[in-house]
């Protein structure tokens, strides 16, 4: 059961007939709690399809994707949107933040609207250690993106989720700014005892990953 | 015993004995207090009532006595009524508090035989856990417990969760011994046997004198190597086993990396390989970090003894799997939170399969092996090892002509 995720036999289809398109096409992984794993495949290669799919953002055909001991297809609607916030944190290519809000509301929001308290020591740490202490009242189109990516980050950790999953997050970084984040992003998830699952099509930061696994259009190739 | 003793403390939290105690204060307070009312306004109603039969008696001498007996009637019975409204409100107090205690009996008598249910089930749960089973899933019915029941779930989840992964870890470090000690084993059988080889074949004596010597020294190299595997493995054992502490402290990466350099630079020079060092500085435009100087100069958080190693290892690889006259470019450059440390040479390249297996316990490429014959397969484990002990990481990347490797270490304070 150390396996925080798992998924079996997951089938997602897009189109019909001559068009059909196996996006995920009975794919069967597990990840374990703790580890840091890449989702490696080239772009339409069905592995963003699959993240949507772990996250609850999609809905599979077929198939089951259980986090954290539940089942999260077995949910109703309501449900599932609930246990997606207080269960999965996401880090998106495009950093996802709320343009009216600061730093520090938008790194808390996920908190406010489980109704959770906010532990404002932790979230400050968490800050502190992302480097975003001074950008706490910014807002989010005077940072650069690398900045804007930590933010996601902090509020990823911020919420303590059970697993987080990331979206090509630094596909829209430069090389430099993505050595930074990558290496935040892993030193911090380790040091939360947190469980990443990361897409990308980079091999390059698929390195720094402790398992990989392979996909290829909508199926699982290989797993190191 | 100890459950159902644990059982009565949680009811204990959740229904007040000094409850009983209040609530029937409260009832005989309000009973004394309503007679006393009662009482009073009887007696003035009683006084006037009095007068007012005086007052009559006087205009109507004759109905005095009528008048008196009915006075002295409508009293009595006032003052009965008070009396027995008296005794329905004590005994009516007795009976509600009586029902009201048989009502917590009853609930608390409930609660508890649900608390031990509930232990009951954690007892078979956590059983089944240390019995190396599945993890346990939801109780049933666990929405409706009391909050503080679910935070007790939730300490005995983290706990199950603690237990699962300590128990996984065991199993994986097992292994992990397990694979080493097969490993190593593995790595010294063929040195080993060229060893006895050369050996055999000079016991046996049947050489000229130019084969003899030939072969003396032949095993002398292969002595020589032997030793430096066992050295080596040796590293790696102890790093393996947690036997060496990598401490990081706050140091210069001129330091470290000058101590690398160093360590491969006898070697570089055999082969003409030239080693060129770019200092790219500080990244932020912006200039948030006002540290002067470039990332050459950068201080950085880590064992500086084992990070030269490690930055070392790498370098070795750049010179082993170069050819002659070929240059390895070190470039540094300054992050916010990170210093990055390229190292590119112009070899034999990495090819794309072999990404991610370059950093596993004794892996050598195929064209590495062809190429240099001396390599055990550990010099890019231990460095990503001693790394990422430290924060740090190391990937490598493709280049046209060669590869290169990103280092990246935390800065200092």
């Amino acid at each position: 059961m150390s396996d925080i995720l798992q998924v079996k036999d997951l089938v997602k289809y897009y189109g019909a007939g001559e068009n059909l398109v196996k996006a995920v096409d009975h794919t069967s992984l597990a990840v374990e709690r703790g580890r840091f794993t890449a989702i490696v495949g080239r772009s339409g290669s069905g592995k963003s399809t699959l993240l949507h799919l772990i996250g609850g953002l999609d809905r599979p055909d077929s198939g089951k994707v259980i986090i954290d001991n539940q089942d999260i297809y077995a949910l109703g609607k309501d449900d599932l949107a609930k246990f997606r916030r207080r269960k999965i944190g996401f880090i998106f290519q495009d950093f996802n933040l709320i343009p009216s809000l600061t730093v520090w509301e938008n790194i808390v929001l996920p908190m406010g609207l489980d109704g959770r308290k906010v532990k404002e020591n932790e979230v400050a740490e968490i800050m502190a250690k992302i480097g975003l202490t001074q950008k706490k009242d910014a807002l989010p189109s005077t940072l650069s993106g690398g900045q804007k990516q930590r933010v996601a980050i902090a509020r990823a950790l911020a919420a303590s989720p059970a697993i987080i999953l990331a979206d090509e997050p630094t596909g829209n970084l430069d090389s430099r700014t993505e050595t930074e984040v990558m290496s935040l992003l892993k030193n911090c998830v380790e040091e939360y005892g947190q469980t990443l699952v990361m897409i990308t099509h980079d091999e390059t930061i698929a390195q720094m990953a402790d398992a990989v696994i392979f996909v290829e259009d909508g199926k699982v190739v290989s797993q190191s | 015993m100890d459950r159902k003793r644990d059982g009565k403390t949680l009811v204990g939290g959740i229904v007040q004995k000094k409850m009983y105690f209040y609530v029937m204060a409260g009832l005989i307070l309000w009973g004394l207090f309503v007679c006393l009312g009662a009482a009073f306004l009887t007696e003035r109603e009683g006084a006037l009532r009095w007068q007012q039969t005086e007052e009559l008696s006087v205009i109507y001498p004759q109905l005095k006595e009528p008048l008196h007996a009915n006075s002295a009637y409508y009293e009595a019975g006032s003052r009965k009524g008070i009396r027995m409204a008296a005794l329905c409100l004590y005994f009516g107090g007795i009976a509600a508090a009586g029902v009201g205690y048989g009502v917590l009996l009853h609930e608390r008598k409930r609660k508890e035989e649900e608390t031990r249910q509930f232990l009951n089930e954690l007892a078979e749960q956590s059983d089944q856990l240390l019995r190396g089973g599945d993890l346990p899933g939801r109780i049933d019915g666990e929405e409706a417990f009391a909050d503080e029941w679910k935070a007790y779930l939730g300490k005995f989840r983290q706990t199950c969760h603690y237990f699962a992964d300590l128990r996984q870890r065991l199993g994986r470090e097992e292994n992990d011994t397990k694979s080493l000690i097969t490993d190593i084993s593995h790595q010294l059988k063929t040195p080993l046997a060229s060893l006895r080889l050369s050996h055999e074949l000079l016991v046996a004596g049947d050489l000229t004198q130019a084969e003899y010597q030939e072969f003396l020294e032949k095993e002398g190299q292969e002595i020589t190597a032997f030793e430096n595997l066992m050295q080596e493995l040796v590293n790696l054992s102890r790093l393996e086993n947690n036997m060496i502490q990598i401490k990081p402290e706050n140091t210069k990466l001129k330091q470290v990396l000058t101590e690398a350099v160093n360590k491969v630079f006898f070697k570089a020079n055999e082969k003409q390989i030239a080693i060129l060092l770019t200092d790219e500085g500080h990244t932020d435009r912006q200039g948030a970090d006002r540290e002067q100087g470039g990332a050459f100069d950068a201080a950085i958080f880590c064992d500086p003894a084992w990070t030269a190693e490690a930055f070392a290892n790498v370098l070795e690889n750049a010179v082993k799997y170069s050819g002659e006259n070929t240059t390895i470019t070190i470039t540094v450059g300054r992050l916010i939170n990170y210093v990055y440390v390229d190292i590119e040479d112009e070899g034999i390249g990495i090819q794309p399969q072999e990404l991610n297996a370059i950093y596993k316990r004794f892996y050598r490429g195929e064209r590495a092996q062809k190429m240099a014959k001396d390599g055990v397969g550990v010099g890019l484990y231990l460095a990503r090892k001693v790394l990422e002990e430290q924060g740090g990481n190391i990937v490598a990347r493709r280049r046209r002509r060669g590869s290169c490797f990103r280092i990246t270490l935390p800065c200092g304070h």
